[in-house]
C-alpha cells in the first residue's frame, strides 16, 4: 500500500490524484501507527523547511519515518520533502534536517542572470541512464520546478538528476531506495505520472 | 536553462467561464474544467484561474472548479480573484492550486503579501498588476478594474518587490480583449526593474505578439485568453511557432 504522509505542508491532494489516474491504492498517514502497512512512502511538501521539520515533530512523524527508512522500503521525498532529508537547511535560518542523504539546502545564488525563484519547465539530465525510475523517460525531458532553494548532497555519487538554472544543481538525488526529487512529478504531466508509474513498480 | 511559458488564463463567473473586452462586456465561452482538460491536452505550461466576481460563493464556485480539474489535470494551477487571508489561500491550495494570485489585497495591505509569503515561501504568491493610462501616466488599478489607486506603476512595482512576491502577473487593462498586442514598453521597464519571473498578460491577437513578448520584453512567461477562445490559435499551434523562431520552449 502507498502511504502519503500528510503534515500540512501544502498540496496532498495534487499527490493523491495523481496516484489516483494511475489506479493504485494509498491511504493518507497522519499518525506513527500508520506506517504499518506502508510499502512505498511519499513525503511531498510545498513551502518553508523549517516549518516543514517542526510540522514533523509536532505530529511524532520523525522517528517513524526514520524507522521506515531503515527497512530498505522505496520512499519519495517531493520538493521540501527533498530538502528535510539533508543535514542543514538554511531557509528561514539555520535548521537541522533529518540527515538521511548528507548534505546542505541553499538558496541559488544569483549568477548568469537568473531570476528567483525558479519557476516553471525545465530539462533533467538522468546521471545514471537508463534508470528504471526513468523507464519511458529521455534524459533531456521537461519537468515542473518551483523553487528558491536547492539541495547540495555532499556525496557526488547520490545525484540521481542534475539541471541547469544559472549553473548545475541536483534535481533528484538517490540513496538506495530513498528517492527525492525538486522537480513536482504530480504537476508535469504524462511524464510526471510515468516517473511515479516507475516509482511503484520498485 | 528553465523554458518560456505559454499560459492560457481562465476567468471564471459564477463557476462558468467568460471573457470580455477591458474588464466589461463579458460573454460566456463555456465550461472551465473542460477547457482545462483541452490545453492539457495542447501542451499548455500553466493554467491560471481567476474568479472575477471575487465574492465568497464565487470563491465557492472557483475552489469547486479547481477540485475537478486538478482531478485529471496534473499541471500547475495559479488561481486568484479576491484573496486577502492566510485562510483563503490554504483553502486554495487543498483544492489543487499551486500558487495564487494576488491584486487589491497588495495595494490595500502589503503586508499581507509579507506573511503569505512567510508562510507559503515566495513561489507560491504572485503579485497581479492591473494597470491602466490615466491622463497619459500609467496608474495601478484595483477591484477587478474598478477603482483607480494613486500609485503610479514603476513605483508600485518598486514598492510591492519590498514585500518579496515570487512572480508578476503584469496586466494592461485597456488592452484586455483587444487583440492589439501587448505594452511591451511598460513588460520591458518592469521585466529590467525587478529580478523575480514577470507574465505578460492583456492584449494578444497574434502569435506574434507572444513572440514580442519573449524577444522584446524579454518576460518569463506569457498569458493570454481570447486568441485561445476566439481565434483557431492553440497553445500547441504557439508552441510551434514560436520554437520555429527560436524561443526556449518545453
Amino acid at each position: 500500500m502507498i502511504g502519503i504522509i500528510d503534515y500540512k505542508m501544502g498540496n496532498v491532494k495534487s499527490v493523491t490524484n495523481a496516484v489516483d489516474i494511475l489506479g493504485e491504492e494509498y491511504f493518507i498517514v497522519r499518525a506513527p501507527e500508520d506506517f504499518q502497512l506502508v510499502d512505498h512512502l511519499i513525503l511531498p511538501g510545498v513551502g518553508n523547511f523549517g516549518k516543514g521539520i517542526e510540522n514533523l515533530k509536532n505530529e511524532n512523524l520523525i522517528d517513524p519515518i526514520l524507522n521506515y527508512l531503515q527497512q530498505d522500503k522505496p520512499f519519495l521525498g517531493i520538493c521540501v520533502g527533498m530538502q528535510i532529508l539533508s543535514t542543514i537547511g538554511f531557509e528561514g535560518g539555520e535548521c537541522k534536517g533529518l540527515n538521511v542523504i548528507p548534505g546542505t539546502v541553499q538558496k541559488f545564488q544569483v549568477v548568469n542572470n537568473i531570476r528567483i525563484p525558479h519557476v516553471g519547465w525545465n530539462s533533467i539530465k538522468i546521471e545514471n541512464d537508463p534508470h528504471r525510475l526513468f523507464d519511458g523517460i529521455a534524459s533531456g525531458s521537461d519537468f515542473y520546478f518551483t523553487h528558491s532553494y536547492h539541495f547540495v548532497p555532499d556525496h557526488q555519487e547520490d545525484w540521481l538528476c542534475s539541471t541547469e538554472y544559472g549553473y548545475t544543481f541536483a534535481s533528484a538525488i538517490q540513496k538506495n531506495k530513498i528517492i527525492a526529487t525538486q522537480f513536482h512529478p504530480e504537476k508535469s504531466q504524462d511524464k510526471g505520472l510515468r516517473f511515479l508509474s516507475n516509482f511503484f513498480r520498485m | 536553462m528553465v523554458k518560456k511559458r505559454i499560459i492560457p488564463c481562465l476567468l471564471l463567473k459564477n463557476g462558468r467561464m467568460v471573457k470580455g473586452k477591458q474588464f466589461k462586456d463579458y460573454r460566456d465561452t463555456g465550461n472551465p474544467v473542460s477547457a482545462a482538460k483541452v490545453y492539457n491536452a495542447q501542451s499548455a505550461d500553466e493554467l491560471i484561474f481567476i474568479d472575477i466576481e471575487a465574492s465568497k460563493e464565487g470563491r465557492i464556485a472557483l475552489k469547486s472548479v479547481i477540485e475537478k480539474a486538478s482531478e485529471e489535470v496534473f499541471m500547475p494551477f495559479c488561481v486568484g480573484g479576491g484573496i486577502n487571508s492566510i485562510e483563503i489561500i490554504s483553502e486554495l491550495l487543498l483544492a489543487g492550486a499551486d500558487k495564487v494570485s494576488i491584486c487589491t489585497a497588495a495595494v490595500e495591505n502589503p503586508d499581507f503579501i509579507k506573511e503569505a509569503v512567510s508562510v507559503f515561501g515566495s513561489q507560491c504568491i504572485v503579485v497581479c498588476i492591473d494597470y491602466k493610462m490615466v491622463d497619459g501616466v500609467a496608474k495601478v488599478f484595483t477591484h477587478c478594474g474598478t477603482k483607480c489607486t494613486d500609485w503610479e506603476v514603476m513605483n508600485y512595482v518598486e514598492h510591492i518587490m519590498k514585500y518579496e512576491p515570487g512572480e508578476l502577473l503584469v496586466h494592461c487593462i485597456e488592452r484586455d480583449g483587444m487583440q492589439t498586442g501587448y505594452d511591451l514598453e511598460t513588460l520591458t521597464a518592469i521585466n529590467k526593474m525587478v529580478n523575480v519571473p514577470v507574465i505578460a498578460m492583456g492584449g494578444v491577437g497574434s502569435l506574434d505578439d507572444f513572440k514580442n513578448a519573449f524577444e522584446i520584453a524579454d518576460v518569463s512567461a506569457v498569458s493570454a485568453a481570447s486568441i485561445f477562445h476566439f481565434t483557431d490559435q492553440s497553445p500547441i499551434k504557439a508552441n510551434f511557432y514560436l520554437k520555429s523562431k527560436g524561443i526556449r520552449l518545453r
